[in-house]
Formats: structure tokens, sequence, C-alpha cells
């Protein structure tokens, strides 16, 4: 498991209500489960913040914030991007 | 904990120069050791409603040291008559000149500290860059651009049918264009014009230039600072500091609802008043 990953694990379990303390799996569900709203306006900022990057529109799809996995690429491949 | 008889606090309505009541709240300490009065700015939106617990428990806290401290709804939101859809920037700005006005004019003192979070942050800044009049500011999570941040909060209207595994056909460009052919835009029951819209695009950039000294704080969860604070830092390396930055490891109490105090941040702030107001 990546650096990257960990950390993006470690920001979504600071961030949102996800019912887990630690070990958040690589296909726990986001949407449905434990994201509302604010939760997901919340870890977009988060993510931003911490990572230093941005969300384009096109970002903010259904499958992108499904999984730990999936956000966890978008994020990879944005902070591969900025260098 | 701080008991009722160590200060006076007192509800009560001032008139900004449109003729529109804003609520003003004053925390008077019983005896003043100090002549200097801090105006409290809040944040936008559901920030403001987030956040009231710290703020008071920050305001008792600077009022039971001897500083009197007016916090006041902006006018269209909170108490304060108006409707946020007719707002501006430049609106909010005459607001914080007649809360600065009140507090001297209600508690007799001419030295005023500004103090903010979030975009209430920024608004201070910017009061005090145009006015010259401020002794200090307290900076709490400021946001880092009235343009950016505007897009971030309509976008929230996106994040609810994103939250709810919708696909959606709403993007930024469309909210805008939507405001741009006259629609108010309805954002978790904050109504938004092109007016207040475009009010945040014109509205400088916040700056820690041409001010006096200045507590710069971010909170979040996270050992290391939040990017924008490091690069803030790192732009202001070399250049001749007149503030000071401390990074809080603490949960955010503006963006949620059940964090209900910030010890650490209103200490640090306290001590930073103390050593340089």
């Amino acid at each position: 498991m990546s650096d990257l990953s960990l950390e993006v694990k470690e920001v979504i379990l600071k961030t949102i209500p996800t019912g887990m303390s630690r070990d958040l799996p690589d296909d726990f569900k986001l949407l449905g489960e434990a994201l509302d709203s604010m939760a997901v306006t919340n870890l977009i900022l988060a993510i931003e913040e911490y990572f230093g990057i941005e969300f384009d529109d096109d970002d903010l799809t259904a499958e992108v914030f499904e999984t730990v996995s999936s956000l966890s690429q978008l994020v990879a491949s944005k902070v591969n991007a900025t260098g | 904990m701080l008991q009722a008889d160590e200060q006076k606090e007192r509800m009560f309505f001032f008139s900004n120069k449109r003729g529109t009541d804003l609520l003003g709240f004053l925390h008077q300490p019983l005896t003043r050791k100090r002549d200097v009065g801090i105006v409290y700015c809040h944040p936008f939106a559901e920030e403001k409603n987030c956040s009231h617990a710290v703020v008071v428990k920050a305001a008792r806290a600077f009022a039971k040291e001897g500083y009197a401290v007016l916090r006041f709804d902006l006018s269209g939101t909170g108490d304060s008559a108006g409707d946020l859809e007719d707002m501006t920037i430049d609106m909010w700005q005459d607001d914080l000149a007649c809360a600065i006005n009140t507090l001297k004019a209600e508690s007799d003192i001419k030295v005023i500290v500004l103090w903010g979070l979030r975009f209430g942050a920024a608004l201070a800044v910017k009061h005090h860059s145009e006015s010259q009049e401020i002794a200090a500011h307290i900076v709490w999570h400021p946001i880092s651009n009235f343009k950016d941040y505007i897009k971030q909060f309509l976008r929230q209207s996106i994040n609810t049918e994103l939250a709810n595994a919708i696909s959606t056909k709403k993007s930024l460009g469309v909210l805008v264009e939507k405001l741009e052919r006259g629609e108010v835009l309805d954002v978790f029951g904050y109504l938004i014009r092109e007016k207040l819209y475009a009010s945040f695009l014109a509205a400088d950039t916040w700056s820690t230039q041409n001010n006096g000294p200045m507590f710069i704080a971010s909170v979040s969860p996270f050992t290391r600072a939040p990017h924008t604070f490091r690069k803030f830092q790192d732009d202001t390396d070399g250049l001749k500091k007149n503030y000071d930055y401390e990074h809080i490891v603490a949960e955010p109490f503006w963006d949620r609802y059940g964090v209900w105090n910030s010890p650490e941040l209103i200490d640090k702030t306290l001590d930073w008043i103390k050593e340089e107001v």
C-alpha cells in the first residue's frame, strides 16, 4: 500500500464519520454509507488543503467518490500532475 | 469555567449607515483592565452557526481578561435585518466600520483589534488595509481568497447530488450561468444572487502587507499545516514579517456541528493579544 493511499485514508478517517477508527479497507464504500452533502464538502476541502490539489468539476463524480480506492487513485494522479 | 459575574453581556441593535438594524452582542468586562476592544467578524453561511459555541467561549475568555468584545451579525445574516441575496462585500465592509464605531462608543475605548474566522477573517484584514485604524488582527483559519471561496460555496449544491450518488448534470459553470441570467441560487437554504457572487469575484485577496501585527492560526486534525498556510509562509519568507502563525492540531469547528470548544486556539490567541496589544 502506498504512502499516499495511507494519507488519503488518514484524511478520510479524521474528516468524516466512517464509524471506523482505523484500518479503512480500500473497497470501503463512501457514497451512501459515510458521506452526506456536508461530509462530501468537508472531505473535498480537507483533501485539497492536505495535498495542495484542486478538484475540477469533472472530478466530482459518483465513480470517483464511490470507494476509498477510487478516490485515492484520483488524488494520486493529481498529486503526480502537480509534481 | 467562566462565572457570570466576571462580565456583563448585552444584546442590542445598532444601525449601519444604510439604516439597517444590526444585531450586536457586547461582552463587557466588569473590571476593565485594558483600553482595548475587540470586534469579531463571523464566517459565511452555515460556518457561522457551526462555529457559534467556540466563538462565544473565546469572547468570554477575552472579556474575562479585561477586553470588551463586540460580536455582531452582518446585514442579511443571523438576526440582523436585510436579505442575504441583496448584500455585497462592500456593504459588509460598511457594517464592520459601523460595528467598530459602536464598540468605541459603547465602551469608550480607542484601540480596536479585529478578530475574524474564515470569511470574517478575510473581511477584517481587508477592512484594515483600507482604513488603517486597527491596532492588530486575530485571523482564524482565513479563507485563502474571496473568489475561490464563493466557488467552493456554490459547489456544495453539486456535492448534495454527489452524496446521493446521483450522476449530476450540474457544474460550477452551469450555476454561474444561472446567476448571470438573474436566477437566485439556493445553496443549503442560503439564497445567492449574481450581485453577491460578483462582489466576491471582485474583492482583492487579503494580505498581511500594509497591516499592523497579526495573529494567524490554522486548525486541522493533522500535524502538517494545510497547504495554503504552508504556501503562505513560503511566499512571505524573506519579507519583513508582521505576523505570528500557529498551527493548532484540533478538529475544525466551523464546518461541522458537535465541536463545541477549541481551548488551545483560544489560549494561544489570548496569550498573543496580551503580549502584542
